[in-house]
């Protein structure tokens, strides 16, 4: 019975986990101007998600190292340390980005201009990331972002004609004034979205907090096959009640509130304390994870003692990366960029390091001297290997993307 | 030395491809470049018009808080401003362009009004004002799609 409560604990806090500013956004607008017609980048990216993290996971329960010690390990120092300033550059864009989210959240809640709630945002943000177990970060904010199920209540609420909406689906191409151009820049958006490197890291660096082995196998690959593409599932909610409400109406979705509107206009006021709070627990939740993931990819590189097993005395450089993370990020926001644009940048930068991260897990899962007979197998190999093609790609047009439709239009 | 050939060779091609880019992308005063520009303003006040359509429409139907809707409305008005100073800035290649910018500006100005009204009326809780102010925002919206439509680039 408790194993049970432990996996489905884990499952929900994997749904809840699951969606970040970037997802909010990037599924918005999706939504807004396309459409069902890139639900099937979600449904790919959540696949790619699934496939690596299982490998992370696996690689670390048996390993029982987290991802940057692999890499620096298996591929030494030097393509390491690319691979550590481009996630760790990245990583520090994501966090300001969702503490731009909290802010925002908290304007809506309150009125009050975003721009004061950021440094509030930061210094709580800090104080539970030092003074908070794992846990109990990982499994408050994990819940409280169940609540986003709320645009799966809202939609049937706004009565959308479901034939169009399928239509859409099935049809993935650009709808009316749209070009393949802008539809590719928001695919890879999207998929981005999806496939953040950040939430590797944390996956496979809470592996080794919460001290992983053999025996959490089943646990871990249930919260990955089962938990990831149900949190997918609040993704592609978001995506239709956006294809709903703004569609048909031509518009587009350039902020958090509008992105909250199609549940205020289903729902009402109740449908909106809910969406409210479970943006702030998505990003509030989310930004704990890349301020940890900040202070985890430094210190596994340079290997010195990291986590929250650990007191912070004792992994004293740990924490300070940690708390000059929160500052940076701080600090982005204070130059008054808007935080959906940053958001926007965020999923662009993502998607360019998405091969640094993921192909050396492919690499390490490889590896026998590692993982002994928990290698890949060759079904594995084969839909990783498709991935990492995928991988390269949306890496590659990610730029090129941006400047040509001028960030979308 | 084959390294530093290489790292030449690889900095000349990402120079190259970027001011290709660039000019690519740059902006012109010739009638595409200004179909571009006019769909993209116009997709702006659109957007604001319907949102603050949507968000008052949901205000008068007591279904959204007035701190909410104070950041959304804020948003949309900033939208139109946008939207305003960006048509402002295209230069109209030709007469037949600049009788194109003409009905597009009117248009954003009656969207800045009408959302300003809005805005105003939900200050002082003026619900008849609110009313009309919404009433009027959904015709609006039409225009500015029939617009945004008949204008693609």
């Amino acid at each position: 019975m408790k194993k049970v409560f432990a996996v489905t604990l884990g499952i929900l806090t994997a749904i809840g986990g699951f969606i970040d500013v970037g997802d909010f956004v990037a599924s918005s607008q999706a939504g807004a101007r396309f459409g069902m017609s890139l639900a099937w980048v979600l449904v790919l990216g959540v696949l790619g998600i699934c496939v690596y993290s299982e490998m992370a996971g696996r690689v670390t329960a048996i390993s029982n190292l987290a991802v940057f010690d692999l890499i620096r390990e298996r591929l030494g120092p030097r393509v390491a340390l690319v691979n550590l300033v481009a996630a760790f550059l990245v990583t520090l864009i994501t966090l300001g980005a969702e503490l731009g989210g909290v802010a925002l959240a908290l304007e809506l809640a309150s009125g009050v201009y975003y721009l004061l709630w950021v440094p509030v945002a930061g210094f709580v943000l800090w104080i539970a990331l030092w003074r908070l177990k794992f846990e109990t970060l990982e499994r408050v904010f994990g819940l409280a972002g169940l609540t986003l199920v709320v645009f799966l209540v809202a939609l049937p609420h706004l009565h959308p004609q479901w034939s169009s909406l399928w239509q859409q689906a099935s049809q993935p191409v650009p709808s009316g004034s749209e070009n393949w151009n802008t539809y590719g820049y928001f695919a890879v958006s999207l998929f981005a979205s999806a496939m953040t490197p950040y939430e590797v890291f944390f996956f496979s660096s809470g592996g080794v907090e919460e001290k992983w082995g053999p025996d959490e196998l089943p646990v871990m690959r249930a919260n990955v096959f089962v938990g990831f593409p149900l949190g997918g599932l609040l993704s592609l909610g978001i995506m239709a009640t956006a294809a709903a409400l703004f569609h048909p109406l031509d518009a587009q979705v350039n902020s958090v509130g509008q992105a909250a509107l199609p549940v205020a206009v289903g729902l009402g006021r109740v449908g909106l304390i809910v969406v409210i709070l479970g943006i702030f627990a998505a990003t509030f939740g989310a930004a704990l994870e890349n301020g940890l993931s900040a202070g985890y990819t430094v210190a596994q590189y340079f290997g010195w003692q990291w986590g929250k097993r650990v007191a912070p005395r004792a992994a004293a450089r740990f924490h300070f990366v940690v708390l000059l993370a929160i500052v940076i990020g701080v600090l982005v926001l204070f130059t008054t960029i808007d935080p959906v644009q940053l958001t926007e940048f965020m999923l662009v930068f993502n998607a360019v390091i998405l091969p640094l991260t993921y192909l050396p897990i492919l690499v390490v899962a490889n590896d026998r001297e590692y993982l002994g007979d928990h290698v890949n197998g060759w079904f594995t190999n084969l839909l990783a290997t498709i991935f990492l093609v995928i991988l390269v790609i949306v890496s590659i047009a990610a730029i090129p993307l941006m400047i040509v439709t001028g960030m979308g239009g | 030395m084959r390294w530093r050939v290489v790292l030449v060779v690889v900095l000349v091609l990402v120079a190259a491809g970027w001011v290709g880019l660039a000019v690519a992308t740059g902006g012109g005063t010739d009638p595409l470049a200004f179909r571009q520009a006019v769909a993209k303003t116009a997709q702006g006040g659109l957007t604001a018009v319907r949102t603050a359509h949507l968000a008052g429409q949901a205000q008068l139907d007591g279904r959204m808080f007035d701190t909410t809707l104070s950041p959304i409305l804020d948003n949309a008005v900033e939208g139109v401003a946008t939207a305003q100073q960006e048509l402002a800035g295209t230069p109209a290649p030709g007469a037949p362009e600049l009788a194109i910018r003409d009905q597009l500006s009117r248009l954003l100005d009656d969207a800045a009004r009408t959302i300003g009204t809005l805005v105003a009326a939900v200050d002082r809780n003026d619900g008849a004002a609110a009313r009309s102010a919404v009433a009027a925002l959904g015709p609006l919206g039409d225009r500015l799609d029939d617009f945004a439509r008949g204008h693609q680039p």
